[in-house]
């Protein structure tokens, strides 16, 4: 009985990844190989933290369009100073200072959200979106629209080098999770935001903290942008204006097809972890079969629209009994 | 709980100088900006500017006034841009291939508009999906069939399209009087129609709206319709303004078309919104300072900026007035 | 409960499905789309991979069936990927290039900085790489750059027009600028300034407009800056893929002229597509430098197969010509543009 009941407590998730990356790894040509799993451990870095970040939001009902955008900001900010060519010359300090600035930067915009959405009301539909165009265009304006490079040596083999098969940015995006997954389910705060996402008022009125959950969430989201930022300079080892701008969607699409709710309430960390996995992979496989661009992005969004009505489907029964 | 009060003054100045700042705030710091871009270059307050104000902003309000429907029924359209874009190929290919009029390609790309906007409704009325994410889903989708029908190239449109672009009566561009029709024939649909009112009822609350009797489902599919086929046609519009569609047609717009109907009056809680003046306004307010900056010839970039402080109050707005109403 | 795990088998089914469905289809696909692989006769064995940053213009087109056919007709495979200007997806497009084991590759970068990362790891695992038209950033090692010599052939074409303009002609310009990410655009952007500053009683750069290479921002910013300043008589395009929105704007203000009559607007573009010759040959442009994709992809995939054989590479720099409305019919008169 043991055994029966654990397979089925196992999320449908967990069981996508694992057929998909099997029937991948004999059908698709040159995914059985070191460079190529190397390959899409190390894109799926991104997309796990900034998915983890926006997943708080989402809990919650609401959504963090603003992760994104903060790449772009924070890899070309971070980059400047970071970069041999910078004031600081690419030393340890520089990269220290970059780093710092790129997560305060991030928490610096959550913190503007998360003050809007609690203070004003206001939809985090919007507000993030707003803050968005804000961070684009700041990113923009800093550069000039050109591209920052010239980061030093050992960034860049930080970002791009690994233990074996693991790669470092993996190790880093896998602590992220980890911490958001115990801030959820050993802390205050994680008892406060399922019970927040499911039913507002009735939270309100046995009087949790509703106001400080919610900012905290958005300033979380945040600082998980600039540490995405951080990876995605050092394996890009450069910083760009559009780095993110096709990413969101990625974002939502780990997040639902990772099995939790847009309306808020339930979901773990762990299956938007795999979601961000399996979205990797969707790409990643369709590219090497040579599927264009488009194509891919076309059958994410059918992804997308699918998972969330097998989620509705899910949804109503449980609420049914 | 009793808190401490304060003087009774001072509260009551600083509750109405939110109030006055909510009614009236935004349209202050326009007209502050407006005046500031004249100074700068006398020319912006000439007629002709001003007219060319109004023809950058029929293309795109077209769309808003689509997107008034949905944001009255409490939805979102995020799909609009690749609507567009993908509308605008379907009327291209109709027009080069087929050599048929102008009016037929128009219609073409809002019967294709349409199609998408029933897609979206269905996904959200009947199934029940968050808006949000199915016309995220819509997006991709749009795209990449726009993409995979232009093989990802450019499409021209032959010339017959600048008679149309250059067509002026009274020495207004004929984009213009469209625009303007269309704001005409919605606002009477909005307001005296008995279908204006369900739209409003199942904004303000739909399952009231329900057992009040109003098919609830059937509005708000409708409304996404409705959304849909007028971003066709305006992606079509646009299509003939630029002569070309390139593979980033209409990039970023469904953001221009969704903070301009906040700004304009739309309230992304739905129940509220006049088309008539609201989509007009929202637009033109936008085009008039993104022309304004390129006039201070100010760099490009400043628009995103200028444009994100810009939907950010006008939310804030929306938001304070509309906690204010549940109290 | 029995429905879960009916639910459970039924989207894992269907998943499993979706899968093998995307499997056969990509063998399917490669007969329709341009992305495909499998070309002619003569199977060498090798495949050369090809990541473009986007299909923009006219001339990208030709440069694009120009590598095509030069692949077909050396018997080598090629495979394709269009980032459509992403520059984190085409990363991971030549990541997989990498992965699929291509013998070299071709990039044209959508920025020629972020993409040193990519070819870094091409370097990594033996890889040699090409670039096509836009050189990468430093720090990587690249076997060979084919481009076109984008500053020379503006200042020629700016030195055209001063040449042949009417005694004591005032030029007010307007400068249009590409993508700041592209090289070229940079390029074209330095040699127009640097141009102008050689005649300095001829012209004066009254507008710069940044349009990211898109048709509706030239388009605006084209009326708006009419607007501004109704002076203005020289436009600088940087791309024949803005033409049709800039003759659109320039229709519409009623400045769209013939060389020679009032009011004409001097037209200086870049490329040479078909729609920019005809129109030169119309009177309407004045002057387009050519760069000759078609030769510019036959070297890119020459280049590929030398260094797959391990031959010296070398770069090349596509000097380009001008078609202008004094040679179009002389010099020029066979040639149409892509």
């Amino acid at each position: 009985m043991s055994i029966k009941k654990s397979l089925k407590s196992i999320d449908a998730i967990f069981w996508f990844v694992g057929v998909f990356f099997i029937i991948s790894l004999i059908f698709v040509p040159g995914f059985a190989q070191f460079s190529a799993i190397k390959s899409l451990l190390s894109q799926t870095c991104v997309l796990m933290v900034l998915a983890c970040g926006v997943h708080l939001t989402v809990l919650n009902g609401g959504v963090d369009f603003t992760s994104a955008a903060l790449l772009a900001l924070t890899t070309v900010v971070g980059g400047s100073i970071i970069s041999t060519g910078g004031a600081l010359g690419g030393s340890g300090l520089a990269i220290f200072l970059g780093i710092v600035v790129m997560l305060l930067l991030g928490a610096g915009f959550g913190i503007i959200n998360g003050f809007s959405v609690v203070t004003f009301k206001m939809p985090s539909f919007i507000v993030t979106m707003a803050t968005q165009m804000l961070v684009n265009g700041l990113a923009v304006v800093y550069t000039g629209g050109s591209s920052v490079t010239g980061m030093p040596a050992a960034f860049g083999s930080f970002g791009n080098g690994s233990i074996f098969v693991i790669p470092y940015i993996l190790i880093i995006a896998v602590l992220v999770a980890v911490c958001i997954h115990i801030l959820l389910t050993k802390t205050l705060l994680g008892r406060q935001l399922y019970a927040v996402g499911t039913n507002p008022k009735a939270s309100l009125i046995s009087g949790i903290s509703t106001k400080k959950t919610i900012f905290k969430i958005y300033v979380i989201s945040g600082l998980c942008a600039g540490i995405a930022g951080v990876i995605e300079l050092a394996y890009m080892q450069s910083g760009s204006v559009n780095y993110g701008s096709t990413m969101f969607n990625d974002i939502m699409g780990s997040i639902i097809v990772g099995g939790t709710s847009p309306l808020g309430g339930r979901g773990k960390v762990i299956n938007t972890v795999m979601g961000a996995f399996l979205i990797t992979m969707i790409g990643s496989v369709l590219n090497i079969l040579s599927v264009p661009y488009y194509m891919i992005t076309l059958i994410k969004g059918l992804i997308i629209l699918i998972a969330a009505s097998l989620d509705l489907v899910k949804t109503k029964k449980s609420m049914a009994q | 709980m009793e808190k401490a009060k304060k003087q009774p003054s001072t509260v009551g100045a600083g509750k109405k100088f939110v109030d006055l700042f909510c009614t009236y705030g935004l349209y202050f710091i326009f007209i502050v900006l407006i005046i500031f871009f004249a100074v700068q270059r006398p020319n912006f307050f000439s007629v002709s500017n001003f007219l060319l104000i109004l023809k950058s902003s029929s293309v795109l309000g077209i769309a808003v006034v689509g997107m008034f429907f949905v944001l009255i029924v409490a939805g979102i359209d995020i799909s609009v841009s690749m609507n567009m874009y993908f509308s605008a190929v379907i009327g291209a290919t109709v027009l080069n291939s087929m050599e048929l009029p102008l009016i037929v390609c128009f219609l073409a790309a809002g019967v294709s508009g349409l199609l998408i906007g029933c897609i979206n409704g269905f996904f959200v009325a009947k199934v029940k999906i968050v808006p949000f994410i199915v016309t995220l889903a819509t997006y991709s989708v749009a795209k990449g069939l726009g993409l995979f029908f232009t093989n990802q190239q450019m499409v021209f449109l032959n010339s017959s399209v600048m008679t149309l672009a250059n067509a002026k009566v009274f020495g207004i561009s004929v984009f213009v009087f469209i625009f303007l029709g269309i704001v005409l024939i919605a606002h009477f649909v909005l307001t005296s129609t008995q279908f204006g009112r369900q739209l409003f009822a199942c904004g303000n609350n739909l399952v009231g709206a329900n057992k009040m009797g109003i098919n609830g489902p059937r509005t708000v599919f409708l409304a996404y319709a409705i959304c849909g086929a007028l971003a066709g046609i305006a992606g079509m519009l646009s299509a003939c303004n630029l002569s070309v569609i390139n593979p980033n047609f209409a990039q970023g717009d469904e953001f221009v078309v969704i903070s301009s109907s906040v700004i304009g009056g739309a309230s992304l809680f739905g129940g509220k919104g006049k088309v008539l003046p609201g989509a007009i306004i929202g637009i033109v307010m936008i085009q008039a300072i993104i022309n304004g900056l390129t006039m201070m010839g100010a760099s490009a970039y400043s628009y995103t900026i200028f444009r994100g402080i810009i939907i950010f109050i006008a939310v804030m707005v929306d938001s304070i007035k509309f906690s204010g109403e549940i109290r | 409960m029995k429905n879960k795990a009916v639910r459970r088998t039924l989207s894992i089914l269907a998943v499993s499905a979706m899968m093998l469905g995307m499997v056969g289809c990509s063998g399917g696909s490669s007969g329709g789309d341009d992305a495909s692989k499998e070309s002619g006769s003569g199977d060498s064995g090798k495949t050369i991979g090809i990541s473009m940053c986007a299909i923009e213009s006219q001339m990208w087109a030709e440069y694009q069936e120009s590598m095509h056919k030069a692949c077909d007709d050396a018997g080598v495979k090629y495979t394709e990927s269009i980032a459509e200007n992403d520059v984190q997806k085409q990363n991971q497009q030549i990541e997989d290039f990498i992965s699929q084991g291509v013998d070299a590759i071709i990039i044209a970068p959508a920025d020629g900085d972020a993409v040193v990362s990519a070819i870094q790891k091409c370097n990594d695992a033996g890889i040699p790489v090409i670039m096509a038209n836009r050189a990468a950033g430093e720090g990587a090692e690249v076997f060979a750059t084919i481009s076109s010599d984008n500053k020379e052939m503006v200042k020629r074409e700016i030195q055209y027009v001063a040449e042949n303009a009417p005694e004591g002609t005032k030029y007010k310009c307007l400068e249009l600028v590409g993508s700041l990410t592209d090289v070229n655009a940079i390029a074209r952007q330095e040699g127009f300034e640097e141009a102008i500053a050689e005649y300095p009683d001829m012209f004066e750069l009254a507008a710069t407009v940044p349009t990211e290479w898109k048709g509706d921002l030239a388009l605006t910013g084209v009326q708006n800056a009419f607007a501004s300043d109704d002076d203005i008589n020289f436009i600088f395009n940087p791309s024949d893929a803005l033409l049709p929105s800039i003759q659109s704007g320039l229709q519409q203000l009623g400045k769209y002229e013939k060389v020679g009559e009032d009011g004409h607007v001097t037209l200086v573009t870049f490329d040479g597509a078909a729609d920019a010759v005809t129109a030169i040959r119309e009177g309407y442009v004045d002057v387009v430098s050519v760069q000759d994709a078609t030769e510019q992809g036959k070297l890119c995939v020459q280049a590929a197969l030398d260094a797959i054989d391990g031959k010296e590479a070398s770069d090349y720099t596509d000097p380009g010509f001008e078609v202008s409305t004094e040679n179009c019919d002389t010099e020029y008169a066979d040639f149409e543009g892509y």
